[in-house]
Order: structure tokens, then C-alpha cells, then sequence
């Protein structure tokens, strides 16, 4: 055989030996994803803290995933729960991931008819900070301190959001089994409980640290107690009370803070598939660049991932019967 | 076609009457405000609709006309321009005699079934899917188009449409449930 | 502080980077306008990527200059086909497309573009203005004010409704009211008339239920007539750029009605917590109610054109105060904007007033410029956009309804909002053809929910004697008078309406 002859046929074994011996196209893990349309699901529409961590996120993800494209669908509407079931009745193939309220455990707690999701079951991808609760007070009213609060002879006016959200069922627990002198007005959503307190309304309000700093960096008010967080400039709530009850009640909470900004996706996402998006969310919260952009924005990225969130969502959903009773309490329509 | 309003009225006390009855089924808190917009509601109607049946024999309209028509003629005398006055509500085009009642109808008829139908059509199949056929068609058959413009703009319109959305907006519009049934079982 | 003012100005006008980012933001916040349901917050959320890169000062130009061109292209569409880009066009629709119908659309187009110009250079001059008395002015404003406030606006429905419709009108005002009780009652949480269907817990959404009532019903309507828009044919009106110039001067015409208005817009826009499309219905009402001749309202009257759309553009340059001063935005537009804002490294706050005057100059500025630079462009296409009203009619039709039943679906992302949308639209569509007026229901469904909310937490603050705070009487005291205003307006004997009909 000529040289040429001899070369083409060793090419041509080759090639036939790659084409035979290549196992099927794989469709598992990352290889899935190319080519692939993610559609990120966002709970609140446009604008707003969930809204700027889901479109990160999906940035992101994009990037470590090759191949795929993260899109972002807004879908709100009744506080996250929309987008919460639309993500739990997703097919599970893998191309539905999104966010929404870490408190509508609350919701499942109490067996919530509207509230067709079990996050028990849900695939979990992540979480991507914690965002502290925190007891605000007016910056010109004499509360210094909790004790200050606590030791109050008549009932001081805070503000909460809309009846059966999570931050209206919070204030109402706390204030329930705490017994504090607080009288509860519904209804300020929005920024419009900054504005009340400006205007001298209300004298506090119970609710997430991100929304109200740069309301208390200004001077307008001070936080007086904080649940969950790093931050060690407040005291933590749990070492100021010394009952069983507000204590479980505050661990409670603590879960909502600790699993902030979560991104999950229907159960039964197959394994392989998971296991690519929990190493792509991995990988988009250790980028770089991701992290100057947040840093920028004062955003905190304090991730956990897959399983970890998991085992803190069971936690958080066994609860006693009298804090499910006190949830179904503050969560009654009245 | 002005000489029946009672229907409206006769909608409307309706809608007032079965949603104040279901909010009576609410805590006294919540049905404070439908109660307090619905039953004086229902009671506007009902006035409205003696009205409407003791206004029925007398026709409306004509007074102003010589007025009107003095009128244009002045303005057209000044401005050496000719416009009109004598349109006096929205809905001019169901006083204009050009069709008689029926024919209305028909036209209604039609008019509301392409509407329904492209709703119909988004939810079943989705946006992308459903416009271009619904904009052909329009085009088509009621604009008396040519079957060449209907395409192009037609067709122009959905790609426009999906452009905008699809690529530049990255909004996702809704897939249609027979599509998306259909892109799932066989698309894998 | 004169310095600080020009200094930012010249600024502004001299860096070639400055212009080209406002000319770019101006063209995107135009055509993203011009489709109803798209805008507003969507817009800038989706800008705010592009914002990460850039600078403080431009980032902030650009951002402002599309959320305040955004609301402006809305109009053309409104005044065209009878189709709001959102609630507070609703108002401009009401005069704007019976005046298209009339053939006057490049009248109409001139004028409220031009009345869009002036009520956004006022705005942030009243803005300006405001500055030093910020606080007190909107501290004074509590749920009991909002309350008293949204009842007045109420109240203007019976203005709109005029003599012979008065029981029609107040009917279809009380039956927005009722839609906007749809939804999570805010006493007790109780969701109303929604069971389990979720998406109607937040409501009935407004841009759904406007595009319902008026767009849907005009567009089946136009198809069923067959012909053209206009009514007058094409040879008959008169030519487009003359009638685009008389447009234009309808407002140094109507300037004390404009002034007005505009000042009204600013500070309605100042109180966070009125919402973003009080503004526009209140000056159209004040404009109705000022009106010598209000029966030519709701049929072509340019005054009904001018009043809502100075209104709304004022109400931009207000809306900044308690953002950029307070960190509270003024409306939902505001709190995506201000979150843009955090990202560039802005603080708002009162530092802001010490510290960065000659960024919030630059912002007033940017407001300014970036309405005229938009206004100056759309009077160059609107020639060519008005003649659009003398085409058949049912060619337009078609791409018309899409894009409304796409503008209902993108507000909200949920495929049910298409069938709240089909029965609305048998409603308007019935009001539409029996002669019954809509634009009181636009009212009564925007200011029935900001009623409610208010009236619950007044009580809850006050208790029922949140009625004799000072504010509060005065509030009370125009109400009455408005409403016997009314009373008397339509007992009075009337003159011959054909002699009315003429005066412009």
C-alpha cells in the first residue's frame, strides 16, 4: 500500500473507533444545559430585592453553565405565592428554577389552601444571604432599648405590611408571645412605613434589615434588637428573652433570615441535572465579578448550597404544635 | 340602535346585585366597602331604569341641529376651512343609519368572534403562534386585503413581534397549553 | 447656589457624552412607551444592567430620562387609537381620540405633546422651588388627608358624568369602585370576589381593566363601522403640520389652565402614597370643573387633552423629592429607580441637599432637557403618525388589539389576566354602544382602592375623629363645596348648547 493509502486508512480507523467507541450523546449534568433555555422565575415583579438577587443570579448562572440561557420571568402576585406554585409545578426537567419568600413556610405551616407547594420537597439549588430582622424604632421617640420597649405602660403604635404576609405574621407573633405593648396598624406596604414614622404615626416597625439601612443610616431611626445576622452592632433578640416559647419562636424566625434569596426548583429534578445547577449556583456566587457588582450595590452574599439549605427548611418546618397554633392565630383572617 | 339603554342598566344592576351578595358572605370589615359602593349602586340603577322605561317612547335628539348647522357655516365663513360639529359621543357610528340593525349585529358578531378567538388562540397555543394567524386573517378577510399585503404585514407584525420580545426584551410571553404540551412531549 | 444651578447645566449641554446618553435614553424611553403595559418599572429594571458600568452622574441622567420619556409616548397611542399605555393616559383618551375621530389627531397630538413639554419643565421647577418647604408639605399628608383626598377625586365623577348622564355616570364610576375592591380586603385579609384564583388576590390590574374598558371596545367598534378613524375624511381636515401647529399653540392658549395643572401634577406627584395615575384624573376633573363650557368634555374638548397630560409629566419631577431627600419613593416607578439610584453609588437621603446639590441640579436639569429633547422629536414624526387615523380602519384594527391583549398579558405575566380582560371588555363594549360614559370608572377604580387603604388606616391611627384634624376640615370643606359646585352647575338653566359647541 502506498504511504497516502496507508495514512487514510489509519484515519479512517480512527475516526471509526471515536464514532463507535463514544458512548451515546451524553445528556447528563452540564452537557444537558447547552443549547437549553432556563427560565429563572422571580416571584415580585420587576424592581426590588428579589427581583436584583434573581437577575444576578441568572446572570451568572449562565456564565458557568456553557451553552444555556437564563432568562428571567417575572410572575407576582399574592405575596410570592404565584410564584412559588408556578415553580413547584413546573415540569422537572431542570429548565425551571426560581426565587421567592423564604417566609411562606409560614403558608405551609399552617396547610394554607392556596399555598400548593411543599418546600420540603422542592429541588434546592441555594440561598444567597442572610437578611436580618430587626426591631426598628423611631428616631425621635424615647425607646432606647429593648428593655426600654418591653417596660412601655401604654401600647405604642408599629407598623406592619399587609395582613398575611411574612412580615405581618412575624410582628404578630413576636409581639403575642413576647406580650410587648404594641399596637399592631396594618396595611403599610411598600415604603410607606418609613413615611408614617417619619411623620410620627408609628414609633416601630419589625422587619427585614436590607430594607430599612439606609433609612437608618440617615438618622430617621435605630434598631434596638436584631434575629439572625452578622451583623454585631445590635443585640441579638434570643439573648435578650429568657421563655421557652419566644425562643423557639425566634429560632423560627432566625430560619427565614438564614435562608434569604433562595433559589430552587420543582421536586424531582434528576440528579445529575441538580447537581450541575448546584455547582453553576457554586460557582456564580464565588465569581468574582459577581461579587464586586454586589459589593457595589451593598448587596451581602452569604451562601449556603443544596443539601445544607435542605436540612435548614426541614428544620424550620418542624415546629410544635402551639407555634403552628400561634401562626394559624396570626394568620387568621380576623 | 340608541333606542334600548335598559339593557346596560338591567348588566349593570346585576353585576351590583350578585356582588354585593357574595360580600355578604364576609366578615363585617370586609364587606364594608362593597356594601357602601354596591347598595347605592343598586339603587342608581333601579332609578336608572324607571328612567329608561318611561324615556322609551321619546325619542332625544334634533334640538341643536339648525344651531349646529349656523354654526359651521359661521366657523367656515371665518376660517375658510369646513369642519364638523355635529359629533356629540363616542358613539356616533351606532347613530350613522349606513347599516341597518341586523346588519350591525352580524358585523358585531363577527368582530367579537376574531377577538375571541385570538384570545382563545393565545391561551391554547400561545402568542407566537396564535398573532400571525389571527393578524393574516383580520387582514384578510375583514380589511379585504390582498392575500400578498396580508402576509407581509402580518407576517411582519408577528416577526416583529417576536423580536421585540423574544430578543431584545427577553420577556417570555405565554406558550399556549396545547404548545407547550405538545413542545413537551415531542421536543424533549 | 446660582452657580451650582448653571454651573450643572453647562455641564451637562457641553459633554457630548452627557447629550448622547440623554438622546439614547430618550429614543429607548419613547419606543418602550408607546406599547401599553410595557414601561414603567420593566424598562428600568431592564436597563439597570447596562447601569452597572457607568459613572454616577450620567448613569443617573440616563436612568431618569427614560422613566420620565417613558410616560410621554404613552399619549400617542391613546390620543390615535383610543388605547392608554396606562392608567393615567386613560385620561388623555377620553378628549384625545374623540378629537381623532373628528380628524383633528395632529391637534390633538401637537397639543398634548406640547402640554406633556410644559408640565414636565414645571414640574421640576416647582421641584426646585420646593426644596427648602419639603418636609412639612409632605409630612402633612396623612391617611386621613389621602382619605379626603381620594374622596374629592371621587367626587369629580359626578362633573364628568353631566346633566343628563349623571345617574349613568355616577353607576359606572361606582362600579370601578367596586372592581377595585377585588382583592385582599386590607382590614381583615379576606380576599374578595377571588376564592382561590391567586392572581386576582392583588386586584384587579389597572392597565387590564383600562385597556378593557377603552381600548378593546373602541377598536371592535371601528371595525364594526368599517371606514376610518377619523370620521372627517383626509381632504376635509386640514393639513397635518398646520394642524400639528394649532395643536401646539392650543397651549400657550390655554396657559393659566396649563399652569395649573401642572402645579397640581408636581405636587400630587410629591406625596408618596396618592399613586402614580392620581395626577392625571385629577386635573383632567379640575380642568372639567373649571371649565365654563364642561359639556364638551369626553367629546373632543382639547382643554381635556392639555390638563391630564401637564399633570402627569409634572408629576415625575415631584415624584423626585421624597426619593432623592427622604430615600421614600413616591411611587412604584421611583422605588425601581431609587434602587438604580443605590446601585450607582447614590445615596438619597439628606445628605443629598448638603452634599450633593450639584447632582440633584443635574437631575432637574436632566428632567428639562430631556422632556424638550423629546418633544422636539415627536412633533417631527407626529406629522407623519397623525395621518395614520385616515387609514382603513381595519387594517389598524388587528395590530391594535394585539398589541393591547399584549400589553394586558406583559403588566402582570398571567395568562388569566387575558379572560379578566375579555369580560371586561363585554362591559365596555356594551357601555360603549348604549351611550354610557366610561371615564368615570378609570376614577373610581384608581382612587376606590387609595380610599379604602387610607379610610382603614385613618381609623385605625385616629379613630373616627381623624375628621377634625386641620388639614383634614379644609379637605372637607372643598369636597362640600365641590359637590354643591356641581348641584348648582346642573340645576342652572342651560343656554344653547350648539353655541357652546363652537367655542374652542
Amino acid at each position: 500500500m502506498s504511504r497516502i493509502s496507508r495514512l487514510l486508512t489509519l484515519a479512517g480507523g480512527l475516526i471509526a473507533s471515536a464514532l463507535l467507541a463514544a458512548p451515546a450523546p451524553a445528556q447528563s449534568g452540564a452537557d444537558f444545559f447547552k443549547g437549553k433555555t432556563i427560565t429563572y422565575i422571580v416571584a415580585t415583579s420587576p424592581g426590588g430585592g428579589y427581583d436584583t438577587y434573581g437577575r444576578l443570579v441568572a446572570e451568572y448562572m449562565q456564565r458557568h453553565l456553557p451553552g444555556s440561557t437564563v432568562v428571567v420571568r417575572n410572575m407576582p402576585g399574592a405575596g410570592h405565592m404565584i410564584g412559588a406554585n408556578a415553580i413547584f409545578a413546573a415540569k422537572p426537567d431542570g429548565l425551571t428554577i426560581g426565587t421567592f419568600n423564604t417566609g411562606l413556610i409560614y403558608n405551609q405551616l399552617i396547610g394554607q389552601s392556596a399555598a400548593r407547594f411543599d418546600l420540603e420537597r422542592m429541588s434546592w439549588i441555594g440561598k444567597a444571604a442572610n437578611d436580618a430582622r430587626v426591631i426598628t424604632i423611631a428616631q425621635q421617640s424615647p425607646i432606647m432599648s429593648y428593655r426600654d420597649l418591653a417596660a412601655q405602660k401604654r401600647p405604642v403604635n408599629f407598623a406592619a405590611a399587609g395582613i398575611g404576609s411574612a412580615a405581618y405574621v412575624e410582628t404578630v407573633m413576636l409581639t403575642a408571645v413576647l406580650k410587648l405593648p404594641i399596637k399592631l396598624l396594618t396595611g403599610y406596604n411598600g415604603n410607606a412605613d418609613m413615611l408614617a414614622m417619619r411623620r410620627g404615626e408609628v414609633v416601630g416597625t419589625i422587619s427585614a434589615r436590607s430594607t430599612w439601612e439606609p433609612f437608618v443610616r440617615n438618622g430617621y431611626a435605630r434598631y434596638i434588637a436584631q434575629i439572625g445576622g452578622d451583623q454585631t452592632d445590635v443585640p441579638q433578640l434570643a439573648t435578650l428573652v429568657t421563655d421557652s416559647a419566644a425562643k423557639a419562636l425566634i429560632a423560627l424566625i432566625q430560619t427565614q433570615c438564614d435562608v434569604s434569596r433562595l433559589t430552587a426548583g420543582p421536586p424531582g429534578i434528576p440528579a445529575d441535572r441538580l447537581a450541575a445547577l448546584r455547582s453553576a449556583y457554586r460557582m456564580a456566587m464565588e465569581d468574582r465579578e459577581l461579587l464586586t457588582k454586589t459589593e457595589k450595590l451593598g448587596l451581602p452574599i452569604e451562601p449556603a448550597y443544596g443539601d445544607t439549605v435542605l436540612q435548614m427548611i426541614k428544620g424550620a418546618l418542624q415546629q410544635s404544635p402551639e407555634t403552628v397554633a400561634l401562626l394559624a392565630e396570626a394568620l387568621k383572617k380576623k | 340602535m340608541t333606542a334600548t339603554p335598559a339593557p346596560m342598566t338591567i348588566l349593570m344592576l346585576a353585576i351590583f346585585a350578585a356582588m354585593v351578595g357574595v360580600a355578604s358572605t364576609y366578615p363585617p370589615e370586609a364587606r364594608f366597602m362593597p356594601f357602601i359602593v354596591g347598595i347605592p349602586a343598586i339603587g342608581l340603577c333601579l332609578l336608572q331604569l324607571a328612567i329608561d322605561l318611561y324615556r322609551r317612547r321619546v325619542p332625544t335628539g334634533g334640538d341643536g341641529d339648525d344651531a349646529l348647522k349656523e354654526a359651521e357655516d359661521r366657523v367656515a365663513r371665518i376660517s375658510g376651512r369646513r369642519l364638523q360639529f355635529d359629533m356629540p359621543s363616542e358613539n356616533t357610528m351606532f347613530t350613522e343609519t349606513a347599516h341597518d340593525a341586523r346588519e350591525t349585529m352580524r358585523r358585531e358578531t363577527i368582530v367579537w368572534g376574531y377577538f375571541l378567538g385570538l384570545v382563545a388562540g393565545i391561551l391554547l397555543f400561545g402568542f407566537h403562534v396564535t398573532v400571525p394567524i389571527f393578524l393574516i386573517a383580520f387582514l384578510r378577510f375583514q380589511a379585504k386585503a390582498s392575500w400578498r399585503s396580508a402576509l407581509i404585514y402580518g407576517g411582519l407584525g408577528a416577526i416583529v413581534m417576536y423580536l421585540l420580545f423574544e430578543k431584545v426584551l427577553r420577556v417570555v410571553l405565554h406558550g399556549g397549553f396545547v404548545t407547550d404540551f405538545a413542545l413537551g412531549r415531542f421536543g424533549g | 447656589m446660582i452657580e451650582t444651578m448653571f454651573g450643572s447645566l453647562y455641564a451637562m449641554l457641553m459633554s457630548p457624552h452627557m447629550m448622547g446618553l440623554m438622546l439614547l435614553a430618550v429614543a429607548i424611553g419613547l419606543v418602550v412607551g408607546v406599547t401599553p403595559g410595557i414601561g414603567g418599572r420593566l424598562s428600568i429594571a431592564l436597563a439597570i444592567p447596562f447601569v452597572f458600568g457607568m459613572e454616577m452622574i450620567p448613569g443617573a441622567v440616563f436612568l431618569l430620562t427614560m422613566h420620565a420619556v417613558n410616560g410621554t409616548s404613552g399619549q400617542i397611542s391613546s390620543i390615535m387609537f383610543g388605547v392608554p399605555g396606562d392608567g393615567d393616559d386613560a385620561a388623555t383618551t377620553i378628549d384625545g381620540y374623540p378629537m381623532a375621530k373628528k380628524g383633528e389627531a395632529g391637534r390633538a397630538l401637537g397639543a398634548s405633546v406640547t402640554a406633556s413639554g410644559i408640565g414636565g419643565i414645571v414640574g421640576a421647577v416647582v421641584f426646585a422651588i420646593m426644596i427648602p418647604v419639603l418636609e412639612p408639605v409632605v409630612m402633612a399628608f396623612s391617611p386621613a388627608e389621602f382619605f379626603l383626598l381620594a374622596l374629592l377625586g371621587i367626587t369629580f365623577i359626578a362633573f364628568l358624568a353631566g346633566r343628563e348622564q349623571i345617574f349613568k355616570g355616577l353607576i359606572v364610576g361606582l362600579f370601578g369602585m367596586m372592581l377595585a375592591t377585588v382583592g385582599t380586603d386590607p382590614n381583615t385579609g379576606t380576599p374578595r370576589f377571588a376564592g382561590d384564583f391567586l392572581f386576582l388576590w392583588d386586584g384587579v390590574s389597572l392597565i387590564t381593566a383600562v385597556l378593557a374598558l377603552f381600548a378593546i371596545p373602541e377598536m371592535i367598534a371601528l371595525a364594526v363601522k368599517g371606514g376610518s378613524i377619523s370620521s372627517v375624511s383626509r381632504e376635509t381636515a386640514s393639513y397635518s403640520y398646520r394642524q400639528l401647529f394649532e395643536g401646539v399653540m392650543e397651549v400657550p392658549r390655554h396657559w393659566w389652565l396649563a399652569l395649573r395643572t401642572s402645579v397640581i401634577g408636581a405636587v400630587v406627584g410629591m406625596i408618596p402614597g396618592l399613586g402614580s395615575s392620581a395626577a392625571a384624573w385629577f386635573c383632567y376633573g379640575h380642568a372639567v370643573q373649571t371649565s365654563k363650557t364642561p359639556e364638551r368634555f369626553g367629546k373632543g374638548a382639547v382643554e381635556g387633552v392639555i390638563a391630564p397630560e401637564t399633570g402627569s409629566n409634572a408629576r415625575e419631577g415631584g415624584a423626585l423629592l421624597p426619593t432623592l431627600f427622604f430615600g421614600i419613593p413616591a411611587s412604584s416607578g421611583m422605588a425601581v429607580l431609587m434602587g438604580a439610584f443605590l446601585i450607582l453609588g447614590i445615596q438619597p437621603g439628606p445628605t443629598m441637599i448638603t452634599e450633593r446639590l450639584d447632582l440633584v441640579w443635574t437631575l432637574i436639569w436632566a428632567l428639562v432637557v430631556g422632556n424638550l429633547i423629546a418633544v422636539t422629536f415627536l412633533l417631527f414624526i407626529m406629522r407623519w403618525v397623525a395621518l395614520l387615523t385616515f387609514v382603513n380602519g381595519a387594517m389598524l384594527v388587528p395590530f391594535i388589539v394585539v398589541m393591547a391583549v399584549t400589553g394586558s398579558y406583559v403588566s402582570e405575566g398571567q395568562w388569566q389576566n387575558l379572560v379578566v380582560l375579555v369580560v371586561l371588555s363585554v362591559v365596555g363594549y356594551g357601555l360603549l354602544r348604549f351611550n354610557w360614559p366610561r371615564a368615570p370608572f378609570v376614577i373610581g377604580i384608581v382612587l376606590g382602592k387609595i380610599a379604602e387603604e387610607s379610610l382603614h388606616k385613618a381609623l385605625e391611627l385616629w379613630g373616627l375623629s381623624f375628621f377634625t384634624r386641620p388639614l383634614s376640615l379644609v379637605l372637607i370643606g372643598l369636597i362640600v363645596a365641590t359637590i354643591g359646585y356641581a348641584v348648582y352647575r346642573n340645576i342652572k338653566p342651560r343656554t344653547a348648547g350648539a353655541q357652546r359647541a363652537v367655542t374652542p
